[in-house]
């Protein structure tokens, strides 16, 4: 089964999948990455903290897939 | 032997008698070794006799919209299957975590106990109720917590009660569980957990190497995830 690296983004800061996990599809590695994205998103919105979150799917030839999701707040009470 | 984490389980959270004690050592079972995944009971079944976890983990888990959901992790001493006692068509699968043993106590020899002693009765009814407070206490977890807060509680757990059976020394315990298997517990994708769990580490909160997890600054945990160990019901609450 080919392996891929699920990182994560958070504005600068970058959490590195360095051990990455097998799957079966490149569809489902694309679920994956949607699914964790939407996650992700729910933890931003539980703090209630708007933000922008990405994550990059890669394997050793280079990245694959990006994923990204803005939370954006525009104030005007 | 499965009586030493039986008697070690329930007089940490009942209170046996020396009486009952002895009755427990005297239960007939049969011993059986279990490779990582193997299945014990598959929902539907109609078991004969309980089980006694000796060593290992076993995992209560079924599969809902497609994704499997773990409910409950069982530990040396727990007795994962004890309601089909009185329920007795199997509403879950039970399930390995890693190579675990198993003592299998035939129903009869459950019922002559608790005929003969209202005390080792008792003891098993409120180990129900713990287990009952426990899954309530998931419902929580998994209803009201972020990522963070989720995993966090879980470990929270297993250690506290790792060391109502002297298998968690100091914060410090083995932990067969793989992020998949973290991810079935917690309702979340194991993408996530991997990311989740990286948090942690990062922030200084714990250690998770081959199988070994250490809460390094475990108060510090406990507040992030809101773990209070009430729920658990231990007899005589020691300073944790």
């Amino acid at each position: 089964m080919p392996r891929f690296h699920f990182d994560y983004h958070e504005e600068e800061r970058v959490t590195l999948d360095e051990v990455g996990r097998e799957v079966q599809s490149a569809d489902i590695a694309r679920r994956m990455a949607m699914v964790a994205l939407g996650e992700a998103v729910r933890d931003f919105t539980f703090a209630a903290r708007p933000g922008s979150i990405a994550i990059v799917v890669r394997n050793d030839a280079g990245i694959l897939l990006r994923v990204r999701a803005i939370i954006e707040q525009t104030e005007s009470w | 032997m499965p009586h030493q984490q039986l008697i070690s389980r329930l007089q940490a959270v009942s209170g046996l008698s020396e009486q009952d004690r002895t009755r427990l050592t005297r239960l007939r079972y049969k011993a059986k070794s279990l490779a990582d995944g193997e299945y014990v009971l598959r929902q539907g079944d109609k078991p004969q006799s309980c089980i006694v976890v000796m060593s290992g983990l076993l995992s209560r888990q079924r599969v809902v919209n497609a994704r499997t959901q773990i409910s409950s992790f069982y530990i040396a001493g727990d007795m994962p299957d004890l309601p089909t006692l009185h329920l007795p068509v199997a509403d879950c699968d039970l399930c390995s975590v890693g190579s675990s043993t198993i003592a299998a106590v035939p129903h009869s020899a459950l019922r002559e106990i608790m005929n003969e002693s209202p005390g080792l009765t008792h003891a098993l009814w409120r180990e129900t109720l713990i287990h009952a407070a426990i899954y309530r206490e998931w419902v929580e977890n998994l209803g009201s917590r972020q990522a963070l807060g989720r995993v966090a509680h879980l470990l929270c757990e297993l250690t506290t009660r790792m060391e109502f059976v002297g298998l968690a020394d100091n914060g410090n315990f083995r932990l067969p569980l793989t992020q998949q298997d973290v991810a079935d517990a917690c309702g979340l994708s194991v993408v996530h957990v991997n990311r989740t769990i990286q948090e942690l580490r990062g922030l200084g909160l714990i250690e998770w190497q081959n199988h070994t997890v250490t809460l390094l600054r475990p108060e510090e945990l406990k507040a992030a995830s809101e773990f209070s160990p009430e729920y658990l019901h231990e007899l005589q609450p020691s300073a944790r």
